[in-house]
């Protein structure tokens, strides 16, 4: 091929050439080029659609989006083309959004229940009225001193959605703030807490060489779906790069990786552990894997040099052979020991890893042991591989909390249950309200949360959300009727996400940091209010102080004049306009952890070295100071560096818990906790004790759907809306079970029936379901069941259309509430059942 | 990557604007016979050396032959291969893609929206088809010389947007049929000079085509 430095010269020379003949085009009359992209126009018209830059809100990784408007109605979603987190690629439940805002199940006035709680009997109030009741109750709580007892319950709430709601709460007294996480990714989240602070990763696939997939379906669902899976795309299709994946199911990541490596249920972290053997014995830690454990802890001495580090991991892994890996996970020795090696040797790499590895009763030492690997291998937090992430850092205007701030002990699961939970334990959430030791909500707010279908044990949750002893009020704000709001006492109709306002901030794979903001596409419908606008309303009946802003769109407004960078663009103007904005002189953020601290940071006045740790901080007392660093309740808000035996570094700073500045796998905090300090592998206990009739019951996600929000999109519900049970044949037969039987699925807590689909693309031994099917309410196209008060043709044409009638069966109800025991995480994937043909 | 300083915004411009050259040079190739000016043009020391050091040898017979009789060895060959009677190989897009095969179908409409919806027009004069090799390489050199003008007034904005739709007409016309006729042309053609002019522009096409993204990138300051 030729030279392009030689067809430019051409170039420079071939300017007069080009006189040479007629033109075909005549172009002058066009002065400027329309803008690229974003643009539709109605297919009957011809006429241009009112375009809108907004955010996405279908899952969390909530991209950057464009509505089109015709003639007032919200018509059709695609991406935002100048997203450099999206890139303009956008999901089938992105584009599904538009049926939200029409969904003929949607609620669009204020409720009260008036018969028995399920019993669908509501008659309509006020707004006035809704929020009357609310506010007395919360009135009498404060005036009783028990502000705790107004619960505020979210599943999903971000950037200014937080701060708005959960200020007001906090502002109001109560700090009974509950969320989902732990039934998402909790775990993953304190995992990396526990060993380099940050709660977040990044996959740099645009920069890798080669991917090793530990239990992560990124093609399909990802908490940063789109941003990594398109980008995973590109490296592979453009690229040539290999992924391998291990899961126990081949699911279409899987499908698309170079190779599927199929593996025993909750057995990762002992091929990984295996992994680790290698690499130590073979001496392929050599090069970036030394140099890289200088920033590493394995050791309880803090002053370890590297040769002390590499005998302790090599101590430590000694009898983690592939051998005795193979046993447990049923990989071969020969493949395990050749990826370790593909591995450590292809540079640069990305070790991926989510909920195959982590929502395991051993998923925190899981996640633990692939922070290992990195390490010894140099692969991590650089170009190419598993990074530490970057968002955008907003400008929030301030909300003054309460003075005193109270709240019910309900949020991080029974006494002693959970080591470490700093995203809390949602599934306890309830069973520890039936429980009462810890206290009871007087009022339960639900928002955007479902926890009667979220949740594992399903009739347990049911049992107690209908029993007013428990729960004597619960409030739902929901835009539709759904799974939970069914047993709410009062309904405030919320809007869908295509209506209101957020300044957005979620994970940018560039590593630059975007901004973006959602505006509403059309007006609410109905009398449908953004539950972040009510807050302020509640606020001024309650007299309870909000600060600057007095709605939410001005909570946007300020933020975007407050934030640098945004403010000199053209702040909100320039935001309602374009949607997004990212620095464009920025450079990727990477490797923090190896910027030298000066003299005068960590020697200024009040820090102090905590010999212990190596920890530079800033301790808020003598008292303190003597208990030292990792003992001190909230010490690692004071992290100042760490002292290192090559110097003082910025580290790994610490976000959540008191680890110190070093990637930390020598763990003291677990330590006190009775774990082993050092990643370790731990079988899951109840596979252990397994019969001979026994299967592990493993559950996943679909592309087109969301766990538990999207089934009521029509065009999505058509993609998906059923979830045979896998089986492979050689388990199926051994039961009598053919493809499309009928199955019964039982475990300890429940039991549903379901019909079989007899596949190899899963592994003998486990029984795999989705989540998203099986809903009770949540609309005629989730359920086959309208809400209540609607007919049947409520301005929606397609219903006439709906040909299936089949809506599948929710794993949940014979899925126990069960942490790990260190980080909280819901255990989706170890649930021991038995199955039979019906 | 980070945005584009002012001195490689200089750099940017010069390269865009040699890309604009460059589309408008094979543009003039493929739209008729070569005339006595272009033929000139050919001999021209410059052009020479520079078609030389880009790997392209002009024969002998065409630098030093008579006028007339190259310029007529070129036209009846520019007719044979590109015009007809017979067999020939239509430098249209519709014809070369697999599910194509007929002049003027659904890829020739697009292109020509593809022009109209930029605001541009088909010359009166043009009587050939709207997707044209000529049209689609003068449609690129357009959107280049566009974005040249941009990086030449710091407008990094303007450049990413004429990029984004070269990008975009790159991957949904140019790079699914021109290799194909450019290779039938480097199959077929009698004279080294097609030939070398079909490989230039396959050549060249591919180049930008990585290139094109590599300069969104800095217009995008991703």
């Amino acid at each position: 091929m030729l030279n392009r430095r030689n067809f430019l010269k051409l170039g420079a020379v071939t300017a007069t050439t080009t006189v040479a003949g007629g033109a075909c085009l005549s172009t002058q009359a066009a002065k400027d080029l329309p803008q690229w992209g974003n643009k539709d126009f109605s297919p009957t018209t011809g006429k241009s659609r009112k375009a809108i830059p907004s955010a996405c809100w279908q899952c969390v990784t909530r991209c950057a989006n464009m509505g089109y408007v015709e003639d007032g109605r919200l018509v059709k979603i695609e991406s935002n083309v100048n997203s450099i987190r999206t890139e303009g690629v956008m999901c089938a439940k992105g584009q599904g959004a538009v049926n939200h805002t029409y969904d003929p199940d949607r609620i669009l006035y204020p409720m009260q229940r008036v018969g028995e709680r399920g019993s669908d009997e509501w008659k309509r109030i006020s707004w006035d009225e809704a929020l009357d009741m609310i506010a007395a109750r919360m009135k009498k709580n404060r005036d009783a001193g028990t502000p705790e007892k107004v619960v505020y319950h979210y599943g999903r709430a971000k950037a200014s959605h937080s701060k708005t709601i959960g200020g007001f709460f906090k502002a109001y007294g109560t700090g009974s703030i509950g969320n989902h996480t732990a039934l998402c990714e909790g775990g993953k989240w304190t995992a990396q807490e526990l060993t380099w602070g940050g709660h977040y990763d990044n996959w740099d696939f645009d920069n890798t060489k080669f991917v090793l997939n530990f239990g992560s379906n990124v093609l399909e669902t990802h908490t940063n779906h789109i941003p990594t899976a398109h980008r995973l795309l590109w490296a592979m299709a453009e690229k040539g790069v290999e992924m391998v994946t291990f899961d126990v199911r081949l699911s279409n990541t899987a499908a698309k990786s170079k190779e599927w490596v199929p593996i025993k249920s909750g057995t990762d972290g002992a091929v990984l552990a295996a992994m680790i053997n290698v690499v130590m014995s073979e001496g392929l830690y050599k090069g970036d894997g030394e140099e890289f454990l200088k920033y590493t802890r394995v050791t309880e001495d803090v002053n370890a040099d590297v040769p002390a580090k590499i005998a302790a991991i090599k101590a430590g892994v000694k009898d983690y052979t592939p051998k005795w890996a193979e046993k447990i996970s049923g990989v071969p020795a020969s493949k395990i020991t050749a990826l370790a090696r593909k591995f450590a040797t292809t540079k640069p790499a990305v070790l991926v890893s989510y909920r195959g590895l982590v929502a395991h009763y051993n998923g925190n030492e899981g996640e633990r042991l692939a922070q290992l690997l990195c390490a010894v291998t140099g692969q991590i937090d650089k170009p190419g591989t598993r990074m530490k992430a970057v968002g955008a850092g907003w400008k929030w205007p301030k909300i003054p909390s309460a003075k005193k701030i109270k709240k019910l002990d309900i949020f991080d699961g029974f006494p002693g249950q959970v080591a470490y939970p700093t995203h809390h334990v949602a599934e306890t959430v309830l069973p520890m309200i039936k429980d009462g030791r810890n206290g009871r909500p007087d009022m339960y707010i639900m928002y955007c949360w479902t926890p009667a279908y979220a949740n594992g044990h399903i009739g347990e949750a049911i049992e107690i959300l209908k029993d007013e002893k428990l729960m004597p009020f619960i409030v739902s704000v929901d835009p539709f009727y759904g799974d939970s709001t069914m047993y709410a006492d009062l309904i405030l109709p919320d809007t869908p996400f295509t209506e209101r306002w957020t300044a957005e901030d979620m994970v940018d794979p560039a590593q630059i940091g975007e901004f973006y903001i959602r505006q509403p596409f059309t007006k609410p419908l109905g009398e449908a209010r953004d539950f972040s606008d009510v807050v302020f309303d509640l606020a001024k009946r309650l007299g309870v102080d909000m600060g600057k802003a007095k709605s939410h769109e001005d909570f946007v407004r300020l933020a975007c004049e407050n934030t640098p960078g945004v403010k000199d663009a053209g702040g909100f103007e320039y935001m309602k306009k374009h949607g997004v904005w990212h620095d464009k002189n920025a450079t990727p953020q990477q490797q923090v952890y190896n910027r030298p601290v000066p003299e005068s940071v960590y020697k200024a006045k009040g820090v102090v070295l905590d010999k212990a740790s190596g920890v530079y901080w800033k301790p808020a007392s003598e008292a303190d100071a003597k208990k030292g660093y990792v003992a001190t309740k909230g010490a690692y808000k004071k992290y100042v560096a760490q002292q290192m035996p090559h110097g003082v570094f910025s580290g790994f700073a610490p976000d959540k818990v008191n680890k110190s500045g070093y990637l930390e796998l020598w763990s003291p905090l677990l330590k006190a906790k009775g774990f082993n300090p050092f990643p370790t592998w731990i079988p899951i206990p109840e596979h252990q004790k397994m019969g001979p009739d026994d299967l592990v019951l493993t559950t996943f996600k679909h592309a087109a759907q969301t766990h538990s929000r999207t089934m009521n999109c029509k065009y999505l519900a058509e993609v998906y809306h059923n979830n045979p049970a896998w089986i492979n044949p050689v388990t199926a037969k051994a039961r009598g079970i053919y493809d499309g039987d009928r199955i019964k699925v039982t475990s300890e807590v429940g039991e549903i029936v379901t019909k079989a689909r007899v596949t190899e693309a899963i592994i003998p031994g486990v029984v795999a379901i989705s989540h998203h099917c099986g809903h009770w309410a949540y609309g005629r196209y989730a359920s086959g069941r309208r809400a209540p008060s609607t007919d049947e043709e409520r301005g929606d044409r397609d219903f006439k259309f709906k040909w299936w009638t089949e809506n599948g069966v929710h794993p949940n109800w014979v899925i126990p509430n069960s942490p790990d025991p260190i980080n909280g995480q819901q255990r989706w994937m170890d649930t021991v059942v038995q199955v039979t043909r019906v | 990557m980070t945005a584009a300083s002012s001195s490689s915004s200089n750099g940017l411009a010069r390269t865009a604007i040699e890309v604009s050259n460059l589309y408008g040079f094979l543009a003039a190739v493929f739209r008729e016979e070569v005339s006595e000016h272009f033929l000139a043009q050919l001999r021209s020391p410059e052009l020479r050396q520079t078609l030389t050091d880009a790997g392209i040898t002009l024969d002998d017979s065409l630098l030093r032959g008579p006028d007339q009789e190259v310029l007529r060895d070129l036209a009846v060959e520019f007719t044979a291969l590109f015009l007809g009677p017979g067999e020939h190989i239509s430098p249209h897009e519709s014809v070369h893609l697999p599910q194509g095969g007929n002049l003027w179908g659904a890829e020739t409409v697009m292109v020509r929206k593809f022009v109209n919806a930029l605001g541009f027009k088909y010359a009166e004069e043009f009587s050939g088809m709207p997707d044209h090799i000529s049209v689609e390489l003068e449609l690129m050199a357009e959107l280049a010389r566009r974005e040249g003008v941009a990086w030449e007034q710091g407008d990094t904005d303007g450049a990413a947007n004429s990029l984004s739709y070269q990008s975009q007409f790159m991957a949904e016309h140019l790079a699914k049929w021109v290799p194909t006729f450019c290779s039938k042309v480097m199959d077929i053609a009698g004279l080294s000079f097609y030939r070398d002019m079909a490989r230039l522009t396959v050549d060249f096409l591919e180049s930008e085509r990585t290139d094109i993204e590599r300069r969104i990138d800095i217009a995008k300051g991703v």
